[in-house]
């Protein structure tokens, strides 16, 4: 075990830790809040029965990532999803804390930047979820998409210049 | 020379081998190309921080009540402090039914164990099914970089499906896996 590797206390202390990781992935996969919803409490549910195999937290954030991660795919890939979920973002409800306009410019941002990222071919936009939301390294990435890490280095880039063209087309100052 | 942007894009992520950090840094420094490679990297991160998930933390509170209540376990409370008249006869029959029940599901619970053992084994965490329609569909599946890991091919129950020939398909995916 690593050094700074921190012990699992209790399932409140990895639900705090991790829950926040885990729904920005799904949600970001999926590009749906519901589904998110019930992907993440699904991989919940199958750590608590696995927890006691599971003796770190940073081995528990990088199980759930992986178990969220193959939950998320599989509603991709089995309902065929993807290419509706662009229209579902339009439908998000408002973020529950700012008010009136900023509150109304901020919605429009986050919806511009997720339909980015759902344009974006799913290889390539996990990679790039994993790395930004998942605060993953680049080996642990490797380990969850099970690819090498120089294809890992190479999907983030190209995920990142995919989404710059994007985001620039849609007005955004990328630079 | 510039460096790649892939290799920008890594040191963004600081995850350049430590040899070569303080040279990439020096050069984007001093190149305003990089530089501003460098800042596009950071605006695309800085956009996606700032991405919220909607109503994230009703979310967090529904999940964390919907995962406690399944959790939820009926304790007896004060049933311990009180006193019931019952007789010797009643506490002996109860007595051998609960141990019966106990042997039973001690037998059942040892079969259940070994049975699903197996079956975490060939299926970790969860399964992704991908229906397939033809040889090639499976080969495809195969060589894309989405594919699992461990792959349990399922082939058709009807009689009117044989198998003929080499097994190339397993060949390749043993050659795939050895990569």
């Amino acid at each position: 075990m690593i050094e700074d590797e921190r012990i699992v206390e209790s399932f409140d202390q990895v639900y705090e830790e991790v829950f926040s990781i885990l729904i920005k992935i799904a949600f970001h996969i999926t590009g749906n809040a519901d589904v998110s919803e019930e992907l993440c409490q699904e991989a919940f549910v199958k750590y608590i029965s696995r927890s006691a195999k599971i003796p770190t937290i940073e081995q528990s954030r990088y199980w759930l990532i992986r178990v969220v991660k193959n939950l998320c795919y599989n509603y991709v890939k089995r309902k065929g999803r993807e290419g509706r979920a662009v229209d579902k973002i339009k439908e998000l409800p408002l973020p529950e804390t700012d008010n009136g306009e900023r509150e109304l410019i901020k919605k429009e941002q986050i919806e511009t930047v997720q339909a980015a990222l759902m344009e974006l071919p799913l290889k390539l936009r996990t990679v790039l979820i994993l790395k930004e939301y998942g605060q993953l390294n680049y080996k642990e990435i490797a380990g969850v998409l099970k690819i090498t890490e120089g294809n890992v280095k190479v999907r983030i880039y190209r995920a990142r210049a995919g989404l710059e063209e994007i985001l620039s087309k849609e007005g955004f100052n990328v630079s | 020379m510039c460096p790649d942007k892939e290799l920008i894009s890594a040191y963004h992520d600081h995850e350049t081998d430590a040899r070569w950090t303080m040279d990439i840094k020096a050069h984007i420094e001093g190149c305003e190309k990089c530089s501003i490679e460098n800042s596009k990297f950071e605006s695309i991160s800085s956009f996606l921080q700032t991405n919220e998930v909607p109503c994230e933390g009703q979310i967090k509170s529904r999940i964390y009540n919907a995962i406690e209540r399944r959790q939820t376990v009926i304790t007896p409370g004060s049933i311990w402090r009180k006193h019931f008249d019952v007789s010797f006869s009643a506490i002996i029959s109860a007595a051998a039914v609960v141990t019966v029940i106990c042997a039973a599901l001690i037998i059942g619970l040892m079969r259940f164990g070994q049975g699903a053992a197996v079956v975490e084994e060939i299926y970790p965490e969860s399964e992704i099914v991908v229906q397939v329609l033809s040889l090639e569909d499976v080969a495809a599946y195969l060589l894309s970089d989405d594919s699992a890991f461990d792959v349990l091919i399922t082939i058709p129950s009807s009689d009117a499906f044989s198998v003929t020939g080499e097994p190339q398909l397993i060949r390749e995916a043993d050659y795939r896996r050895g990569e």
